[in-house]
């Protein structure tokens, strides 16, 4: 089955197997293994990618959802060589341990920054409940956003 | 190896014609959260899937002389984001932002909920006590339009046949004096991304400048097969006035009703305390200004 | 001093962060080798029985299947993966493949296969069909004598008891003894990464494997041992670990991907999938204890007893040694001098248990913790102030004769916590009628340092600073995500002052680090590990010093070093980089700047904590929703304060796991029924807490800098103290764990019926 969709800015035309959801076709097609797998079934939030600026399970997505759509893996945060300022924060912070949560709690967050400019903590919380972190017990994650919104601000300011 | 072949109507027609031959191995797709997972724990890898997210026009929230009218393709997100509904069909709103996680919002739809008659689906007490319809379309290009209520047969089970599709999901207009609410408790100890245990949908028309409760509809989810109508407590409600002291009257009602349904099974008696405690959160989340 | 430090004590980020957010890091799932092949396993459905027969003729006919593995074709080597050294004693008693199933997720058979998709399809195709025996599922009927058997020599497999003074006698001494018998649950450590593995084997028979261990040598001696090969054909290579928390402290996958490989002579990947991590795996020992505890008047603690039942689950792996390591525990926090533990350990057909962050501390101040919260409630007595009465002293002796306890500050601990937390105001509140009831409770636990006093604690390092200046350190280090590297770095750098950024760890290799006798196990990395890096820091500190002294022609003591650069500090123009002090050492001396050295660990003192929790318990539906969270710790010095909070963070996010949410559960007939993370329920961020964290940092003699361990010490008293805050809020005795809102209500329920 032929696949036409656009992955971090760059136009893909794939021949894919339709049984594939997208975290497959991300990883075993294109390469782009920072997307991880650590449910299959819409719990833990390892898979999430964005997609037409919103958070989704890749696991949880056939091959066929995302034709025609753009698509933004972790892949795709960092620009020219420069980390996405939620990735220089989640450093900052001490928001990564063993890192296997981050891609996903990563575009999370920024799914949420898309959309909501100054989130509050109960919906910084609300927009990484799928998103399952082993090590850190989230107070940096959400620490770690508070200073991308705090900092973000002054940027634009 | 056969696989899985695909078909991506654009426009209803298209739909109705994908729709032709349809048999026991054609799945409708909507936004997957539910199938994906059902198709790889059965393994499922031949037939014909219609994609219906690709379908112009039916991710709009409209609105006419009496309905609101939700596209089979509008998101719980959607659902969630859109002010009037907020403000005037509050239970659908609290309802859709307690679905799975916000990716699980941003992907999964109405239709999937009802056609997965899942005995905890949220949306379905919620859809009853809109006393909400599904405009149905079939492959020779007609409509229905059936009660929700009607579709749902029970666990896993509706009258959807397999040349249907869910294009539409409508239901009365709120009037000025429509006040409703949603609560659900979860499985287990977590409060977000759980199945409900409970869920409890509750919609009144309520008269402000008499201060009564004119009708009250109230749906309890995830007890039996098939959400129901707590019948007594819609009586008990009707022609009074709110009121803290109704509370633990109604949780009483609610409580009855629950173990009538459970009849004595054991596993689900803590069904009955979390019943209570959704007719408190429910109650006061409706009447916070007025009690 | 503290001023004077320029690395150890600051936040700085773990090693590999800007690969781990930037998506770029490499986990063994991500990693591709050349003609590789992958394997899926075949589980057992059932909980008992015996196969009778296998049929794989289906799997074997799929196009693209390689080959089907189970106990007919596989070595019949017993060996048991808890064993991580040569020279202990251990029950062997899991291999490969079995044929007699005695749980449900038991490995019955491999699928190897060209893509992970047939090799699931195929692993679909192969039938069994099992003599079922009898199921049994609960410890206190495995313990009887006559229940059946699930292993050759019975079901209770150990018992041990540590004892000091004389507490039969004491005990009739109490003025009040009070009794508890609690239930801590088996629960999955659920880190975010499964378990995976990559075996390759060359023309020759070498094998490599590559695997998010946390000892490598262990690797390498159990995947010797189940297959008969030699250790030095043997190389294991830790790959970048998406968390372990003591789950991927035993060989699972490794000598099963390590004999597929080898079998085949092509590379084989093997990845668990969540349900197989779940069941699969290893599990948090599931403990029943029964603890009694007089008091006098005073609230002096003048005798206990305790009995733990140990539930291993289907195999022995670490059964006994757990059932010590909590034993151990008892005797190190209050100042009890008579006093007996004893435990016992029973298979069960049920998962197997194994490591789980703590190693039973938390099981065991569960059990303690809990019950003197109750003596003091008997009492009327303040649970801070009982505690405070009763808990060791800096430099107490360990009465069995253990290890000595140091700088033992878990009193600073209490009162810090009871002053920040405001404990007394919260504590003495009345209590507000209607449907949210408030409660605050603490607890205290205690932790070990490594393995000094029981097994051998030692690690051999090797740094070298080279011709750039910069400095190698190599170890068998395991960082599992929680910042190892990055604190021996600091360690490095603060003795040689030298830019952490210059020191560099190459990756774990049984083949290129020097031998190292435990790895990431024991709480021993910060302290033994350290110790090392410290000591094998100063060695190559005390060369730069000599050589430098020759090189620059003046006193050793005038020698400076400072960021990078040494000189004379009676002239300070003359400043040579320590790579070009190597340079010139090599070849005029013909001695190269580095030292290899062996560290003995130098003895086990005790890491402390204490938690302070408030929560609101809603008394209609038993839901407990955590409203302020303080933890207090005594770990000596933090390395690195970033690293330690957020070890504490995370810790507290597993505990109140096992307060309030996890547990597998079975059906009647032994079928895991929370065996996906829908129904086994990991705590997110909406129900996390904000957890203040408080550190007590009164240095640690023997360790580096005054450190001591921190990352399973700060699991250990969430558990109790958040059970102590629902029995606070509800006046109840909640016994069983994790407190469910059912079992919440239960407790409520029966409260109103006694007072009827
Ligand atoms: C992690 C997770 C959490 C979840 N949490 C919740 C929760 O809290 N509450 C809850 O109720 N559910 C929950 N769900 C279940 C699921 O998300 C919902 O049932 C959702 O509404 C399904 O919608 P969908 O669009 O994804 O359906 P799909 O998966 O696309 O379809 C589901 C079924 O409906 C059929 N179908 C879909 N659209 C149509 C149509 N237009 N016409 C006819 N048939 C159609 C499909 O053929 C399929 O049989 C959760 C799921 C996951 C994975
Ligand atoms: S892998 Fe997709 S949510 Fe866990
Ligand atoms: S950093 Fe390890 S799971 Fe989040």
């Amino acid at each position: 089955m032929l696949l036409e969709f656009d992955v971090n800015g760059i136009k893909r035309k794939l021949d894919v197997d339709p049984e594939m959801r997208l975290i497959d076709i991300l990883r075993d097609k294109l390469g782009l293994k920072g997307t991880k797998e650590g449910c299959g079934e819409g719990e833990c939030g390892a898979c999430t990618v964005i997609i037409d600026s919103v958070a989704v399970n890749s696991c949880l997505v056939l091959a066929i959802q995302a034709r025609d759509k753009q698509i933004i893996t972790i892949e795709g945060l960092e620009k020219d060589g420069e980390l996405d300022l939620l990735q220089k924060t989640f450093i900052n912070q001490g928001a990564v341990q063993c890192g296997y949560c981050t891609p996903g709690m990563l575009m999370s967050c920024k799914a949420l920054l898309m959309q909501n400019t100054n989130p509050t903590e109960k919906e910084i919380r609300l927009a990484i409940s799928g998103n399952l972190c082993r090590c850190t017990g989230y107070t940096k994650i959400i620490r770690a956003v508070r200073e991308a919104v705090e900092t973000g601000g002054m940027q634009n300011g | 190896m056969d696989k899985f072949t695909y078909k991506t109507p654009v426009t209803l027609e298209e739909l109705v014609e994908s729709l032709k031959s349809a048999n026991e191995n054609t799945y409708i797709l909507g936004g997957g959260t539910d199938f994906v997972i059902q198709m790889r724990k059965k393994r499922l890898s031949q037939g014909v899937i219609i994609d219906m997210t690709g379908i112009r026009g039916l991710n709009e929230i409209n609105m006419d002389e009496d309905h609101i009218r939700l596209g089979a393709n509008v998101t719980y997100s959607q659902l969630y984001n859109n002010p009037f509904i907020r403000a005037h069909v509050a239970c659908l709103a609290q309802m859709a932002i307690k679905v799975g996680s916000k990716q699980i919002q941003n992907m999964a739809r109405l239709p999937g909920n009802i056609v997965n008659a899942s005995k905890a689906g949220d949306s379905i007490p919620v859809l009853l006590a809109l006393d909400a319809s599904a405009k149905i379309i079939n492959s020779k290009g007609e409509t229905k339009q059936i009660k929700v209520q009607d579709i749902i047969l029970g666990m896993g089970k509706t009258i959807l046949n397999r040349d249907e599709a869910i294009i539409e999901i409508l239901f009365p207009k709120p009037t000025i004096n429509t006040r409703s609410s949603f609560g659900k408790i979860g499985h287990g100890a977590r409060n977000e991304l759980t199945i409900a245990n409970v869920s409890l949908a509750m919609i009144t028309e309520y008269n402000q400048i008499n201060n009564i409760i004119e009708k009250a509809c109230l749906v309890v989810g995830a007890v039996a097969p098939v959400a129901f109508h707590a019948a007594q407590a819609e009586v008990f409600l009707q022609s009074k006035r709110p009121s803290r002291l109704l509370i633990p009257q109604l949780a009483d009602i609610l409580q009855k009703q629950v173990e009538t349904v459970l009849k004595g099974n054991v596993s689900s008696k803590h069904k009955i305390n979390d019943i209570r405690g959704l007719a408190f959160d429910v109650f006061e989340n409706i009447f916070t200004d007025v009690i | 001093m503290d001023q004077k430090l320029k690395y150890i004590g600051k936040y700085i980020p773990i090693h590999d962060a800007k690969e781990k957010v930037s998506g770029k890091i490499v986990y063994v799932g991500d990693m591709e080798l050349h003609g590789m092949l992958h394997a899926k396993l075949v589980l057992s459905p059932i909980a008992h029985g015996r196969i009778k027969h296998i049929n794989i003729s289906k799997a074997e006919a799929l196009p693209g299947v390689i080959a089907v593995f189970n106990y007919k074709n596989s070595p019949e080597i017993l060996y048991n993966a808890h064993k991580w050294i040569e020279g202990i004693e251990v029950i062997r008693d899991e291999r490969l493949f079995t044929s007699h199933v005695r749980f449900f997720g038991d490995r019955i058979a491999a699928v190897v296969a060209e893509s992970k998709e047939i090799a699931e399809k195929a692993a679909n195709l192969i039938e069994v069909e099992y003599e079922e025996l009898p199921v049994i599922l609960d410890p206190e009927i495995a313990k009887k004598a006559d229940s059946y058997p699930i292993h050759p020599d019975g079901n209770h497999f150990f018992s041990k008891e540590i004892k000091c003074g004389n507490p039969d006698e004491k005990m009739k001494e109490g003025f009040l003894t009070i009794e508890d018998r609690i239930e801590t649950p088996k629960t999955h450590h659920a880190a975010m990464e499964t378990h995976a593995c990559i075996a390759d084997t060359d023309q020759i028979g070498n094998i490599t494997v590559y695997t998010p261990c946390q000892v490598i040598f262990q690797v390498q001696l159990i995947v010797s041992e189940a297959l008969k090969i030699p250790r030095n054909k043997i190389r294991v290579i830790k790959t970048t670990t998406g968390g372990s928390f003591g789950g991927k402290g035993q060989p699972i996958l490794e000598p099963i991907a390590a004999f597929l490989s080898y079998t085949l002579k092509r590379p084989v990947k093997l990845v668990l999938d969540r349900t197989e991590e779940i069941i699969a795996t290893r599990t948090r020992t599931k403990t029943i204890g029964t603890v009694q505890t007089a008091v006098d008047k005073e609230g002096n603690i003048i005798a206990r007893d305790i009995h733990m039942l140990v539930d291993a689950g289907a195999y022995t792996t670490n059964g006994e040694a757990i059932a010590v390591a909590m034993g151990k525990k008892t005797f190190k926090l209050y100042r009890i001098y008579d006093q007996r533990y004893v435990a016992e350990a029973v298979y069960t057909n049920t998962l197997i248990a194994g490591a789980c962050r703590g190693y039973g501390s938390p099981q065991i101040h569960s059990v303690t913790e809990i019950n003197l919260d109750n003596v003091a409630k008997a009492l009327h007595m303040d649970p801070v102030e009982f505690r405070l009465k009763n808990l060791v002293h800096p430099y107490d002796k360990d009465p069995t004769g253990g290890p000595e306890l140091g700088n033992a500050r878990i009193i600073d601990c209490v009162k810090k916590g009871r002053e920040l937390f405001e404990w007394d105001k919260k504590y003495s509140r009345p209590k507000q009628a209607g449907r949210y009831a408030r409660g605050v409770g603490m607890a205290c636990g205690a932790h070990g340092n490594g393995y000094f006093g029981a097994y051998p604690d030692f690690i051999t390092l090797s740094l070298r600073i080279n011709e750039e200046g910069t400095a190698v350190l190599k170890g068998a280090f395991h960082d599992v995500g929680c910042g190892t590297n990055m604190t021996m770095m600091q360690i490095v750098a603060e003795v040689l002052d030298l830019d952490v950024s210059k020191i560099y760890i190459p990756a774990t290799d049984t083949l290129v680090s020097p031998f190292d006798s435990a790895g990431t196990q024991a709480s021993r990395v910060t302290f033994v590990c350290g110790g090392a890096a410290k000591k094998v820091a100063e060695q190559v500190r005390a060369k730069l010093i000599a050589y430098g002294a020759k090189v620059l022609d003046c006193m050793e003591a005038d020698v400076v070093l400072e960021d990078g650069y040494v000189w004379d500090c009676n002239s300070i123009d003359l400043k040579i980089s320590y790579g070009e002090l190597a340079v010139i050492t090599q070849k005029r001396y013909s001695e190269e700047m580095g030292a290899t050295m062996t560290y003995q660990s130098p003895g086990n003192p005790t890491s402390y904590g204490a938690h302070f929790v408030e929560v609101e318990v809603d008394t209609m539906t038993g839901r407990v929703k955590i409203l302020a969270y303080l933890a207090v710790h005594d770990l000596g010095k933090a390395i690195n304060s970033g690293f330690v909070e957020g070890q504490i963070q995370g810790a507290v996010q597993m505990g109140i796991g096992m307060a309030l949410s996890e547990e597998i559960t079975f059906d009647s007939k032994g079928k895991v029924t929370a065996g996906r993370f829908s129904r086994y329920h990991v705590i997110n961020a909406p129900d996390m807490p904000e957890v203040q964290v408080e550190l007590i940092e009164r240095l640690e003699d023997l360790g580096p800098f005054g450190a001591k361990s921190i990352g399973e010490a700060a699991t250990v008293p969430t558990a109790p103290a958040i059970i102590n805050a629902i029995n606070h809020a509800l006046d109840v005795n909640l016994t069983v764990l994790p407190a469910l809102p059912d079992r919440i209500m239960d407790a409520i329920k029966s409260k109103t019926k006694e007072r009827v």
